[in-house]
């Protein structure tokens, strides 16, 4: 009797680590461009126009930007 | 071109700096950029710069493409039109494309505007490559090039113009300090095709002089070359012409010295012709 309570006793234990470990979350990251498009509107050829991006991380693991490529 | 911050810590915020040249665009220009992020809900960020840029002379090409077969006249137009408040006016100053294509300028509306119609001729070879330069008044674009090429399907390929005519590359100032050390060079234009000659780079300043005499206006050139008495006893360098021909646009004169004094003399091997180290660079 004592055995099969020490049994239950473990599955007990077992199956509330398991749904501790579903319910915590993955931590990911959330970019948020507030602004996608810039227009500089009348300007003279031959300057070069420069702008800055704002990117966001509104999530909880850093933000990667792994490639940028223009064209 | 792109520079970025690699890595936005939660809650931070990273820069995407992008920068583009409008040299060479006119009107409507816009630019794209695709950002690439680890955020699954946002693996690609398109980012967009546009722009409208003003130009004092618009062209509705720079470029002018003719296309036509054996027995027709392919003809293209393009127009030029000013951007500022103040009256235009194009001279035509190079064109390199005589009979093989023709061109005639019309002023649409004076100062304004202007249409050029580029059209094929019965000489006109299989394929072609060339270019109008136009001069303006405007100090903000001086000159206009217009670049033409061609292809006529069943015409026969353009006889290369035979090139410049050059009597010798090599210039050897060779003899005894105090006397006139001196050598020429001839160069002959192609037939039909006058030559201008800009000189561009010379090396041998203060210590050679050089003059370029036109025997024939724009067909026969003599380069005269003297050493300085203040040359030294061996020196060498080049004289750089720039051309107007496509074909060699550039000829490179070597020039080489050797003076000695009196008493020395010169050299059995100096006598007997130029050292073989100058030799054989044509």
């Amino acid at each position: 009797m004592r055995r099969v309570w020490m049994v239950f006793m473990l599955l007990l234990f077992m199956g509330s680590g398991i749904a501790s470990a579903g319910a915590q979350e993955i931590k990911r990251p959330k970019a948020v461009v507030p602004e996608r498009e810039f227009d500089f509107k009348d300007v003279d050829e031959g300057l070069v126009l420069e702008h800055a991006f704002v990117i966001r991380n509104e999530g909880e693991a850093h933000l990667n930007i792994l490639d940028v490529k223009t064209g | 071109m792109a520079s970025y911050d690699k890595a936005v810590p939660p809650g931070g915020e990273g820069k995407v700096i992008l920068k583009i040249n409008t040299k060479g665009y006119q009107g409507a220009f816009s630019k794209v950029a695709r950002v690439q992020t680890d955020d699954p809900a946002n693996e690609q960020i398109q980012l967009t710069m546009k722009a409208d840029v003003k130009v004092p002379i618009h062209l509705s090409s720079s470029f002018v493409y003719l296309m036509g077969g054996k027995d027709e006249t392919a003809t293209r137009e393009l127009e030029i039109r000013a951007e500022l408040d103040k009256p235009l006016t194009l001279e035509p100053v190079f064109f390199d494309l005589d009979k093989i294509v023709q061109y005639k300028m019309e002023e649409i509306e004076k100062g304004k505007t202007f249409k050029l119609t580029f059209s094929t001729t019965p000489e006109t070879p299989a394929s072609f490559n060339g270019v109008l330069k136009l001069k303006t008044n405007y100090p903000e674009r001086p000159e206009i090039p217009i670049r033409i090429r061609g292809r006529i399907a069943g015409r026969q390929p353009a006889v290369a113009a035979p090139p410049v005519k050059i009597s010798k590359r090599f210039v050897l100032l060779r003899g005894e300090a105090g006397n006139e050390i001196s050598d020429s060079i001839d160069i002959d234009a192609a037939p039909d095709k006058p030559l201008t000659l800009t000189p561009a780079n010379f090396s041998l300043e203060g210590k050679v002089a050089y003059r370029i005499e036109e025997l024939e206006k724009d067909k026969k050139f003599r380069l005269h070359f003297k050493a300085s008495s203040e040359a030294p006893e061996r020196f060498g360098g080049f004289l750089l012409l720039k051309t107007n021909y496509a074909e060699m646009p550039q000829i490179v004169i070597q020039i080489r010295g050797m003076t000695t004094s009196k008493t020395e003399g010169l050299s059995p091997e100096g006598r007997q012709g130029p050292p073989k180290r100058l030799q054989g660079k044509e």
